[in-house]
């Protein structure tokens, strides 16, 4: 038989075929294939060198001082977690933490000295570093020019160096002023006569917490500490809610979060306090036994408070009399309740609002109930050496320092940069001891790296606005570069080519500090576990424990004898003055990242990214009322 | 109670996490936590704002009146009937009937995104650009994680890989059960203000699923019946009533 095939046949055959193809599996998995093939990464994750480790540490980034959990291969950290029941911390890391261990590695990272002339960076060598710093360090002695050096972490042996270099120069030892919930409490405890006092702030002891523009559900404390109690006593009975009560005139997030924001004008926070404090003792509901107990002078801040009628502070801030007069009452029934002021990350609120605002936790009882006193972590003595004395920012007068030297730790946020600019010389040398040419860093003349976050072990203070004094030696986690010299060797070898000699550094002069002391116990965070300050046979099993990531932490504070002042002596007369003033124009605020006003690092790319692609951090909003009716 | 299409009962497991709304003070810890953990990479200098990979969003929901802003954190929902797995061609999608958790198969993806358009929650990202980690930033990735390749489709797996180590040492240790404290997100694990828990709501005994009874407790557009298995809770019935309606669209 003989086979004919017409042209026709083949197409048919063909068309089959193909049509049969597709109804099998094959075209699927050859795509499939193909894909996989092509989707391959090209390189697999690296695995950095060596086992998988847990390490113990604390972050370093702002005054905080969270406990870090570090999941590392060999040496390299690759993710943080927190540490639970960290006396600092108490489980809470915030974003900036979590990614610290990518700054070591941040494109704006400097590893070599560099000089910034006439808009251009230039990188220079270890000896013109030091020969610029040592000239710059004999011109101030020879052309009497003012030295200043600006210490971001007052009280680490460091600090030392610092004290010791301005006093050899005749110059300024200048420390971050108080900002935020700080200043507050600073105001508060100068009205104190009863010897010094710090005090601290207990949010787990309040039930009410007003907030003249501190950024306490966002900020204060450590990460989320108020937030999480506030949420936590949501689900108790409405008489042990704690409530937070937001006054300012931008609607950032943490006015955004509270359970009340008060809209007020600009700069009227006095004549709003002021308000709540003629309500209080108008309607007696002021704390008497607190007043008569521990207060003076009830009767002329009593007369002041009289002119600050609910329907003049309506006037004067643009919050309704009624709303005034309800949260008074409220204050006044929801004790223990507490006022804090100013944010750290803008302008700090004035004196006469802070003022107000000390007058009113008087009057609410605030202090040794919600805002407890509190030690400070044992220091060591200065011994022989001679070292300057703390001096604040505004002692610097306008255009008088030559020379100004800026540590690493100081964030642009604690020492705003405007305010330090206009203290310089029109030639003056600005020396950041920065790893990072951000910030401060960015500002330099002259900079000279220093070790990252987590590259060199650092004494941590708490901060200062927490209820307790914690003190942490926190171990590094990784080493710094190895062609990186240590800020601190090229000052001492600037400060010996100038003709200054400085004390040798004292390491471990901390550690025997507070075994001296015997107060206090220490946290070991891998085991979670405390033991007693006292139980630590010496400095070597001290400095173990430290460089397990211990951290330290006082015991209470007993209430000492004394009092504080309603006011002080031609006081009134300014408040009243300010208080009617006009209000100011509205403070502008940048939408920030939590913490990062505080931090003297820039953020992880990470957190950059987050920025941007989530409906996180949105600008804050001018609130609606405001100068309407000023 | 849902039932998977996709199995003829419950999984053994049902891996769950509850949100709590009243707690989330919108940190963005657990979106950073998250981004550390599966290698997702910086955003490139060339994209534009919001079309890169995250894979855990954090939406403010409700702050434009006076009342209380809403946080809304939003990972993948983990449906227990996904839609997203029935459009993928190429069956990069897969739903764990063990444990509940819908997978996204890397390898496999072509980058058609029909998911992206399935998934009603919006919670798949497209990776357009090629990942470009910073000089040295890749000594500090995840050596459990891969780095995904540009042109695929992302999204959160409830940190797996942690499930698969916690499996792992189980196995070794002889036990048929992992320790359930083994196996925590990085989200859960970063929170600061405790708002998210995780836990096997199967565990009738555990917190996750008491949780997921409380009448405070409801899912994202419940009516659509996507079944799921990330819940959220306030104790604000108008913000229940206003999310569980109408979701969160991305914005
Ligand atoms: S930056 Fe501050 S708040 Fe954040 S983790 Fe570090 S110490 Fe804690
Ligand atoms: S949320 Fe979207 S991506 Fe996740 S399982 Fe449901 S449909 Fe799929």
């Amino acid at each position: 038989m003989k086979l004919e095939l017409s042209r026709r046949d083949l197409f048919l055959a063909g068309g089959g075929a193909v049509a049969g193809i597709a109804l099998s599996p094959v075209p699927w998995k050859l795509l499939d294939d193909l894909s996989i093939w092509t989707q391959q990464p090209p390189t697999p994750t690296p695995r950095p060198a060596g086992p998988l480790a847990f390490r113990f540490t604390s972050c370093a980034l702002c005054p905080a001082s969270c406990g870090l959990k570090a999941r590392c291969f060999g040496a390299q950290p690759v993710g943080f977690a927190a540490v639970p029941g960290h006396p600092a911390s108490d489980g809470g890391l915030c974003p900036l933490g979590l990614t610290a261990h990518h700054l070591a590695k941040h494109p704006l990272r400097a590893t070599h000295p560099e000089r910034v002339s006439g808009g251009k960076r230039e990188r220079i060598d270890r000896a013109d570093a030091v020969a610029a710093l040592s000239a710059a360090l004999a011109a101030c002695g020879r052309e009497k020019r003012t030295f200043a050096v600006v210490d971001g972490r007052p009280g680490r042996t460091l600090s030392r160096t610092y004290r010791a270099l301005a006093a050899a120069t005749g110059g300024l030892y200048v420390t971050p002023p108080a900002a935020g919930a700080a200043l507050s409490l600073e105001t508060l405890a100068k009205r104190f006569d009863g010897g010094a006092l710090a005090l601290g702030v207990d949010f787990s002891k309040a039930r009410r917490v007003v907030s003249f523009g501190t950024p306490v559900l966002t900020d204060a404390g450590t990460p989320g500490l108020l937030a999480r109690l506030r949420a936590e006593s949501r689900r108790r009975p409405a008489a042990e809610r704690i409530e937070v009560i937001q006054v300012e005139a931008t609607r950032g997030r943490s006015a955004a979060l509270a359970d009340r924001y008060i809209p007020i004008a600009p700069g009227t926070e006095a004549a709003f306090a002021l308000g709540l404090a003629h309500v209080l003792l108008d309607e007696k509901l002021a704390d008497a036994a607190f007043l008569d107990a521990r207060t003076t002078g009830l009767a002329d801040f009593a007369a002041l408070a009289a002119r600050f009628a609910p329907a003049l502070v309506e006037q004067k801030t643009g919050a309704q009399a009624g709303v005034v007069t309800a949260l008074a009452r409220d204050l006044a029934t929801n004790r223990p309740a507490l006022v804090l002021g100013g944010d750290p990350a803008a302008a700090p609120l004035s004196g006469e609002a802070e003022a107000a605002i000390a007058a009113l936790n008087l009057l609410l009882g605030a202090p040794f109930a919600a805002l407890p006193v509190r030690g400070d972590a044992p220091r060591a003595t200065d011994g022989d050496a001679k070292l300057a004395a703390a001096t604040s920012l505004d002692a610097l007068p306008d255009g008088s320092v030559g020379l100004l030297l800026l540590d690493a730790t100081v964030a642009e946020g604690l020492v705003p940069w405007a305010r330090l600019e206009r203290a310089l010389a029109s030639d003056a040398l600005v020396v950041s001891l920065s790893p990072f040419r951000a910030g401060l860093g960015e500002k330099a003349t002259l900079l000279i790296p220093g070790p990252a976050p987590l590259e060199e072990s650092i004494e941590l203070d708490g901060p200062v606005d927490a209820p307790f004094a914690t003190f942490a030696f926190a171990p590094a986690l990784l080493s710094p570069p190895k062609n990186l010299v240590p800020g601190e060797e090229i000052l001492r070898e600037a400060t010996a080519a100038a003709g200054l000699s400085l004390p040798a550094p004292a390491p471990g002069s901390r550690a025997d500090a507070l075994l001296a002391a015997r107060r206090g116990r220490l946290f070991d965070p891998a085991a979670a576990t405390f033991v007693a300050t006292g139980d630590v046979a010496d400095t070597n099993a001290l400095g173990e424990l430290f460089a397990r990531g211990a951290c330290w932490v006082d015991d209470a504070t007993p209430e000492p004898k004394g009092r504080f002042a309603l006011l002080r002596d031609g006081e009134a007369a300014r408040l009243l003055e300010a208080a009617l003033g006009a209000p100011s124009s509205v403070p502008a605020l940048p939408a920030s990242l939590p913490r990062e006003a505080l931090s003297a690092a820039p953020p992880s790319l990470l957190l950059t990214k987050l920025t941007r692609e989530t409906a996180l951090f949105t600008p804050p909003a001018a609130a609606a009322t405001t100068a309407a009716r000023a | 109670m849902h039932t998977s299409k996709h199995t003829s009962s419950l999984p053994a497991h049902r891996y769950t996490l509850v949100v709590d709304l009243d707690r989330c003070t919108g940190c963005g810890a657990c979106g950073t936590a998250c981004a550390v953990e599966n290698n997702i990479p910086p955003a490139a200098e060339k994209a534009t704002e919001r079309t890169g990979t995250v894979w855990m969003r954090v939406h403010e929901a409700a702050a434009a009146g006076d009342g209380p802003a809403t946080f809304v954190p939003i990972p993948c929902q983990q449906c227990d009937n996904p839609p997203c797995v029935d459009v993928c061609p190429q069956r990069a999608i897969e739903y764990d009937p063990r444990t509940g958790i819908v997978a996204q198969i890397p390898v496999r993806c072509l980058g058609c995104r029909y998911c992206m358009v399935a998934c009603p929650y919006h919670t798949r990202s497209f990776n357009w650009w090629t990942p470009e980690w910073p000089e040295g930033m890749k000594a500090t990735l995840n050596p459990d994680v891969s780095i995904r390749t540009r042109g695929v489709v992302e999204k959160c797996n409830f940190c797996v890989q942690r499930l698969q180590a916690a499996r792992a040492k189980a196995s070794a240790a002889g036990q048929a059960e992992i320790d359930p404290a083994d196996y925590v997100p990085a989200c859960v694990e970063a929170c600061p203000s405790r708002a998210l828990s995780f836990g096997d709501a199967a565990d009738e005994k555990g917190e996750v699923a008491r949780l997921a009874e409380d009448p405070e407790s409801f899912r994202l557009l419940a009516g659509l019946g996507t079944g799921p298995k990330v819940l959220y809770r306030s104790s604000d019935p108008a913000a229940r009533e206003r999310l569980s309606r109408t979701g969160v669209t991305r914005g």
